[in-house]
């Protein structure tokens, strides 16, 4: 079986970028980066895969320029076989989830993966976007915000969590999955596994992305809220709190 | 083209504010048209008909063996017929399932989990929560068409009342049949299980009981399902909690949990820490009672009790009993 984890690196998730003087550019220079969380347990349920059945070919696949190499290469220490770093021609620009996953399609319609999976979404731009879009540019089926999932080849049992329940959906291979957190923390590499990375396969390649679809014109910072106050300590402060929420806030 | 999701049947008060944002947005001019995603009973179309809507597009397709590309072929037909400039869907899970795939198909930009949306020089300018919310994106997307997804529970201003003064012409509603040959290429849903659970899901929540590290164990959540009852509330829980195992993730509020914006959050020994803050800062009161006076989450809590959790949330529970029994 041939699985791909398309990865990318967000800032650290307790960062908080600081937005240029005229409102048209955010500063992350100073921000520790690492894999986006969502990608993450995607990457945890596909070593699982590999875990269980040794000859699955894992495969990460990334767009970004040389800075997501750490990243690259922590996949392949824990248990990857190889990686595919594109890297675009104009790094600079912003790249929307369109012209991501058109890259990203156009790669992997090189490939005959069985399975695709992305995380739901970057906690960056929080744009819960590219992994859907791929399917769609692919022409395959996509299971979006999946807790868990259950491979009985040539079939696929996902489970997505949705308001007010669970949905259990059956689909034949290939799919593309996103993923929600569920239980799958990622594991940690062992020295052994860090060693082997540097002798994996990585396929490195310039490529052109498409033109945006959305400009990114500029950024505030939210409304600030007013600071509240403590009314008052343990249970005697009760009734004043109760009068507060029905007079005051009005929303009891 | 507004996309409209009901609700046990009905369109509800969410899906009339993307619909109210719909006609806004629209010149005098353009033709606005409403597509129903999901079953609507002949009687729940009333609701619409008094919106100065030109089209209904309702799709004949059988409750069982649903497929999201089904759906989604069924917009994309909506959309040939009506060829519009602006796509709105609700920031639901059909919504946000939808709107990549038509975005994608129709070479669209897609602006998702927008908190305003407006039209400028023929495009369509949106703001949308990035960082779990600590910034705001403008963007402006010059497609045609542009989509954008509504954020949740966001747009909760008056009903816009219809452009038209007067009598408006009653919408047309046209039914789009499902292609004949259904492609393999499909998944297909086969079972929802629904989740048991006595305390409604936080989602859309006007009023939210959570609980953190400071509840010490699962069987003590059983205070706040009580408060959160006495409220008529759901129950949510910071991501300690559920990474420990006493609630499920889908009661997670968090930067990788759910963002809520309740009209009061009660935060029962919760930090406050930024991964946590970002799921609630926009609740309109938010308290916070926590045995630290030092805990992050009093410098942003309306109204804040510091104490032992264990005392102070039964007794809370009682005294909202007793207020609300007294107001009948």
């Amino acid at each position: 079986m041939k699985i791909a984890v398309c990865i990318r690196q967000v800032p650290d998730t307790a960062s908080s970028p600081k937005i240029s003087e005229d409102g048209t550019k955010l500063d992350l220079s100073k921000l520790q980066f690492t894999i986006n969380p969502f990608d993450e347990y995607a990457l945890e349920e596909a070593l699982r895969i590999k875990d269980a059945d040794k000859e699955t070919h894992l495969v990460v696949v990334s767009v970004g320029d040389e800075t997501i190499i750490p990243s690259i290469t922590k996949a392949l220490a824990l248990g990857v076989d190889e990686a595919i770093h594109l890297k675009p021609r104009n790094a600079s620009r912003y790249f929307d989830p369109l012209s991501i996953a058109s890259a990203l399609a156009d790669e992997l319609r090189l490939h005959s993966f069985d399975l695709i999976l992305f995380g739901k979404k970057g906690v960056d731009n929080d744009n819960a976007q590219t992994g859907t879009m791929v399917a769609q540019l692919l022409g395959i089926p996509c299971v979006p915000n999946c807790t868990s999932y259950k491979l009985s080849i040539p079939h696929i049992t996902a489970f997505r969590e949705v308001e007010g329940g669970t949905e259990i959906y059956e689909v034949s291979l290939p799919v593309i999955i996103t993923q929600e957190k569920g239980d799958n923390e990622l594991r940690y590499p062992s020295l052994k596994d860090l060693i082997s990375a540097r002798r994996k396969k990585v396929t490195s390649k310039l490529i052109e992305l498409r033109e945006n679809t959305i400009e990114v014109i500029g950024f505030d910072y939210p409304p600030i809220r007013d600071p509240g106050r403590i009314v008052g300590t343990g249970v005697e402060a009760i009734p004043e709190l109760v009068r507060l929420l029905r007079e005051d806030a009005k929303v009891l | 083209m507004v996309a409209l999701e009901p609700r046990d049947g009905v369109i509800g008060s969410s899906s009339l504010e993307i619909l109210s944002e719909g006609l806004r947005l629209a010149a005098s001019d353009t033709a606005v048209s409403a597509i129903i995603i999901g079953t609507l009973p002949e009687a729940s179309i009333r609701t619409i008909e008094s919106y100065d809507v030109q089209t209904i597009y309702l799709c004949d397709e059988p409750e069982k063996d649903y497929s999201p590309e089904n759906y989604r072929d069924f917009l994309l037909q909506a959309y040939a017929l009506e060829l519009p400039s602006v796509i709105l869907l609700p920031g639901t899970d059909v919504g946000n399932d939808m709107a990549p795939r038509i975005a994608a198909h129709l070479d669209a930009g897609l602006a998702t989990d927008c908190i305003s949306i407006d039209m400028s020089d023929g495009a369509l300018k949106a703001e949308r929560p990035i960082f779990a919310g600590k910034i705001i994106q403008k963007v402006r997307i010059a497609t045609n068409p542009a989509i954008a997804t509504l954020k949740r529970n966001f747009f909760k201003g008056p009903n816009f009342t219809s452009r038209l003064e007067g009598k408006a012409k009653k919408p047309m509603v046209k039914r789009l049949q499902a292609a004949k040959e259904t492609s393999t290429v499909r998944s297909t849903l086969r079972e929802i299980v629904r989740s048991k659970r006595k305390s409604s899901d936080v989602t859309g929540a006007s009023i939210i009981v959570s609980g953190g590290r400071g509840m010490k164990g699962p069987e003590n959540y059983a205070i706040l399902e009580e408060l959160a009852a006495a409220l008529s509330g759901a129950v949510g829980a910071s991501r300690a909690a559920v990474d420990a195992g006493w609630r499920p993730h889908s009661d997670q509020i968090g930067q990788t949990g759910k963002t809520v914006s309740p009209e009061l959050y009660v935060a029962c020994g919760i930090s406050g820490a930024i991964q946590h803050k970002v799921g609630m800062i926009n609740s309109k009161c938010i308290v916070a009672i926590n045995h630290d006076p030092n805990a992050p989450i009093f410098k942003f809590a309306d109204y804040g009790i510091v104490g032992d959790l264990f005392q102070i949330i039964p007794a809370l529970t009682e005294e909202v009993r007793k207020v609300k029994g007294a107001l009948g």
